[in-house]
């Protein structure tokens, strides 16, 4: 009986996108043991802490202390950029960039594997996380979501082959499409002409089009490319700049207000 | 509490466990090293393939039902995967559980190995079935080489635990 009803699963699921809610039952079933696994991680930073020499934590404290201000100072700059993007945006008459309001959230396990390269972050619908949301970390665009329960979401990475964003390169602004290449890490950048200018190093960053992505935020660095490909015309690959494997901390730019 | 209420308690128990620590471990799976996906420990298949051996009544089994459909969520593998390997898995190590007694605790490694490389290859067939792109398909030979590994020292432990509950 059990196996028929999860070879029935399985065919709706393969066949059908209407598996979306009861995922999403089973995922909230399973948030607990997820909460408790982080917190035992947590647990396990705590006593690291701890066991630091007091010297240490006064070391750290005046170093944060010594970021945070030049952090500050480095927002009051972007306040002005920003300011004055939004007043040489209006002279061009270009759409204003969307106004997205974010929640931090915590990276609680890698779900990737052979069935893709996704991360569990700690909030969900309760935190207004919707399907779509583009998710950041310090260095750039990581992925967006794909699932949201009551109080986690999955997020697609970059690099899965089934996940797409719009670029544009930063030096050049020539256009195109960021895919994911699967388990090497990698990006590829398609829809390009053979003829464009491309450099190892150039950075891409999303170009806006199609609305889900803001306009600005880095995506990926080119490391190389193939000019002479007939089918394709240029083969563009680059390394995302995000690692949600090293920062941990995301940041859900949410689409609808909390 | 009857032998076989403890024992069921104990299943289920650990099977949880093996849930819990896959949970645990899933940080550690650093997404950008090619290989970092497999670099772990396939927890429940290995404590079904004891459980599988040490109760001839087998318990209940919606218990790793359950838990392979939690492990579809957390892993994003289409829904009722791993819950159909994992139920066929139960199915079958009981079915033939004196014949895995007889065998040598290194034959053992050798036939849960085997066991793990089925499973793995049912998942990449349906995976593959569903359009998703393997790339590194061929690293998923390390669950089952690293959970067969560590088959000696969990069963040493998993009988002592056991039998200690029972008052073996």
């Amino acid at each position: 009986m059990l196996g028929l009803l999860s070879a029935f699963l399985l065919m709706v699921d393969l066949t059908s996108g209407v598996m979306g809610t009861p995922r999403l039952v089973v995922s909230t079933l399973v948030s607990p043991l997820v909460y408790i696994a982080e917190a035992v991680t947590s647990l396990d930073d705590l006593v690291d802490e701890l066991l630091l020499a007091p010297g240490a934590r006064v070391t750290e404290r005046r170093d944060l202390n010594r970021e945070l201000v030049a952090l500050r100072t480095r927002l009051l700059e972007l306040e002005v950029v920003n300011a004055e993007n939004e007043r040489l945006r209006g002279l061009l008459g270009g759409v204003a960039r969307l106004d997205l309001n974010m929640v931090v959230a915590d990276v609680i396990a890698f779900t990737s594997g052979p069935g893709g390269s996704m991360v569990t972050i700690d909030v969900g619908e309760v935190h207004s996380v919707n399907l779509g949301d583009p998710v950041i970390d310090g260095a750039g665009l990581c992925g967006q979501v794909v699932g949201a329960g009551l109080t986690s979401a999955q997020v697609l990475l970059l690099t899965d082959p089934s996940h797409s964003v719009p670029v544009v390169i930063e030096r050049t602004g020539v256009q195109g499409i960021v895919t994911g290449t699967g388990g090497d890490g990698f990006v590829e950048l398609e829809g390009i002409s053979r003829i464009a200018d491309v450099q190892v190093g150039d950075i891409m960053v999303t170009s806006g089009l199609g609305g889900r992505f803001p306009y600005g935020y880095p995506v990926a660095q080119v490391v190389s490319f193939v000019v002479d490909d007939p089918v394709s015309g240029m083969r563009v690959y680059a390394e995302p700049l995000a690692n949600p494997a090293i920062s941990r901390h995301l940041i859900v730019l949410r689409s609808q207000d909390a | 509490m009857q032998q076989e209420e403890v024992a069921s308690f104990q299943f289920a128990f650990s099977m949880i466990g093996g849930l819990f620590l896959y949970v645990l471990a899933a940080p550690l799976f650093d997404p950008s090293v090619p290989y970092g996906n497999w670099l772990r420990v396939e927890w429940i298949p290995l404590l079904l393939f004891f459980w599988g051996q040490r109760q001839p009544n087998w318990p209940p089994l919606w218990v790793p039902w359950l838990c392979g459909l939690l492990l579809d969520v957390l892993r994003g593998d289409p829904l009722g995967l791993n819950a159909l390997c994992f139920l066929g898995m139960a199915w079958f190590i009981s079915a033939r559980f004196e014949w895995f007694r007889t065998l040598s605790l290194i034959e053992q490694c050798l036939a849960l190995f085997l066991c793990l490389c089925f499973y793995a290859l049912i998942s990449l067939g349906v995976l593959l079935f569903a359009g998703r792109a393997l790339g590194d398909w061929w690293f998923a030979v390390l669950p089952p080489i690293i959970t067969a590994a560590l088959w000696p020292l969990s069963f040493v432990l998993l009988v002592r635990i056991h039998s200690r509950a029972l008052n073996v």
